[in-house]
């Protein structure tokens, strides 16, 4: 049950973090902050996937 | 020079409150340490410690507030009268440090003079080159380990921030990456941790570990010959810092006002 | 050619700034660009200096990118954002110290004929403060000069006797855009004129040719614009 609920909040969080990716990556036109915007969602994204929550 | 000097100008006139308010707090911070009159020496000598690093602490938080006041610029139209001006980003950004930086520099030696003081009044008199770890190289590791990469970070945020005129939801480029950052520390410490030790280490504060005798419960015996300071931590963050800088610096090239 | 720009569009997330603008404009032309609220001229503006990037289309300003022509051209933002600490003496210091066509005598002679008082900016009327940014813009010595509602905030006694001195008298020779909606204010002041609608060029004459037909830039603007 615990495991079922953790899942459908990493989905939910991969989620969220996905809308958050599209509007940072769409919101400026400047190659080196969306380079930047991908490290950091990279890393909550990795958090979100591989991390022990 | 003469170009960039004004933006030192600029950064002096646009922050001199803060940082006359963040040096004019020594004195406070010395009133509290005279304010401490437990009889025990290593109880008062504990308790000034703890003061001076809450003001340590505090200096951080000052210098990063001063430093990354970009995203109200923003908002008030002057981040794009400087965005037409002659100098590139980098030297915006640069500027900006190098003000915030001086300030430390003037600040934490001050605070190295506290510790100085509370080692004297605790009845320790370090020797020369003692005095010289206190109020110089201590202080100038912990800036270039701690602050350093804080005023970097903080000029990173507010710039990659302000690079966005996000419609609804503003505040999404600051939580991604403030939010994000404690788990890329994480890893980089890791790092950090696994190089650390491996060139040869500083022995600081070798005068004051007197003080670890002195004070030290006689069932324990300390005998300390200085704390050993590894060097691969500082220079991993000062190389980071001067990247995080320099991107800072080419967003500023790369936005739209 | 002082400044191009082949179908220049510049797309926000939901709106167009501008689309498919084309535009020749030639050295010592003074050039009004006129249009509802709403209607891209300050984008139109903010593309020929640089702070925006088009979306499509070419924009170049004194032969390259104007960013990276910014030290040779002048633009004044409608946004008042002078810093509050700042007084014209420290805006003397800020401009000598970053441009090197600043001149501090036409400055001084500018604060003079605008009335600007010498206090802060925090202390300073809206009107006063728009005249201290038009004393610093038009104390630099270039080619261009883009002017994004120069008078804004400033009284009506005032702007008639200020737009045209500023045409006229301080600035002759150079190529001068700006833009008003103060569409009475552009009688007999632009060489040329540029409606926009929408983001596009509605029409763009010769304030002469209107004058041939019997027209004024007031009637050329509400049969234009509706």
């Amino acid at each position: 049950m615990t495991q079922a609920f953790l899942i459908v909040l990493r989905l939910l969080a991969l989620a969220l973090l996905g809308y958050f990716a599209y509007r940072l990556w769409t919101g400026t036109r400047s190659f080196t902050t969306r380079g930047v915007a991908c490290v950091f969602v990279g890393a909550l994204a990795w958090q979100i996937i591989a991390g022990t929550w | 020079m003469k170009g960039f000097a004004t933006l030192l100008w600029l950064e002096y006139r646009r922050s001199r409150v803060w940082a006359a308010a963040l040096l004019g707090s020594l004195g406070f911070w010395f009133w509290g340490l005279n304010q401490v009159t437990v009889t025990d020496v290593g109880e008062r000598a504990g308790i000034r410690v703890a003061i001076v690093g809450i003001a340590a602490l505090v200096g951080i938080i000052v210098l990063c507030f001063m430093i990354g006041r970009i995203r109200g610029e923003t908002r008030r139209g002057q981040y794009q009268i400087l965005l037409l001006t002659p100098p590139s980003g980098y030297l915006h950004v640069l500027a900006r440090f190098l003000f915030a930086l001086g300030v430390a520099i003037v600040y934490y030696v001050s605070i190295g003079g506290l510790l100085w003081w509370v080692a004297l009044q605790a009845g320790i008199h370090p020797d020369a080159g003692s005095v010289l770890q206190l109020l110089l190289a201590g202080p100038f590791y912990g800036i270039g380990m701690i602050l350093v990469p804080f005023l970097s970070w903080t000029l990173l945020l507010m710039v990659f921030s302000s690079a966005y005129r996000l419609s609804g939801p503003n505040w999404i480029p600051g939580i991604v990456m403030v939010a994000g950052t404690p788990f890329l520390l994480r890893w980089i410490g890791d790092g950090i941790i696994s190089v650390s030790y491996s060139l040869p280490t500083w022995r600081m504060y070798a005068g004051l570990t007197a003080l670890a005798e002195r004070f030290s419960p006689e069932e324990l015996e300390i005998t300390v010959n200085g704390v050993p300071v590894a060097q691969e931590p500082l220079w991993i963050m000062l190389a980071l810092s001067v990247v995080m800088l320099i991107i800072a610096g080419r967003i500023w090239q790369e936005v739209e006002g | 050619m002082l400044a191009q720009l082949r179908e220049v569009t510049k797309r926000y997330v939901k709106t167009e700034g501008v689309r498919d603008l084309t535009l020749d404009i030639d050295e010592g032309q003074v050039m009004g660009v006129l249009g509802l609220n709403g209607s891209g001229k300050t984008t139109m503006l903010k593309l020929m200096a640089g702070l925006l990037f088009p979306t499509k289309g070419e924009i170049t300003a004194l032969g390259g990118p104007p960013r990276a022509n910014r030290a040779r051209l002048v633009y004044l933002g409608e946004t008042d954002a002078l810093y509050a600490w700042m007084s014209p003496h420290d805006g003397e210091r800020f401009m000598g110290g970053l441009y090197k066509d600043f001149q501090p005598e036409r400055y001084h002679e500018l604060l003079d004929f605008l009335d600007v008082p010498r206090r802060k900016t925090k202390a300073m009327s809206r009107g006063e403060r728009g005249r201290l940014r038009l004393a610093m813009a038009l104390s630099r010595d270039v080619k261009l000069y883009l002017l994004d509602e120069p008078l804004a905030g400033i009284d009506l006694i005032s702007r008639e006797r200020i737009l045209k001195s500023l045409v006229r008298e301080w600035r002759t020779g150079a190529t001068i855009v700006l833009s008003t909606h103060e569409v009475a204010e552009a009688e007999g002041l632009f060489e040329r004129v540029v409606f926009l609608k929408e983001g596009r060029v509605a029409l763009d004459t010769k304030a002469e040719a209107l004058r041939e037909e019997g027209k004024s830039v007031v009637s050329t603007f509400r049969e234009v614009l509706g």
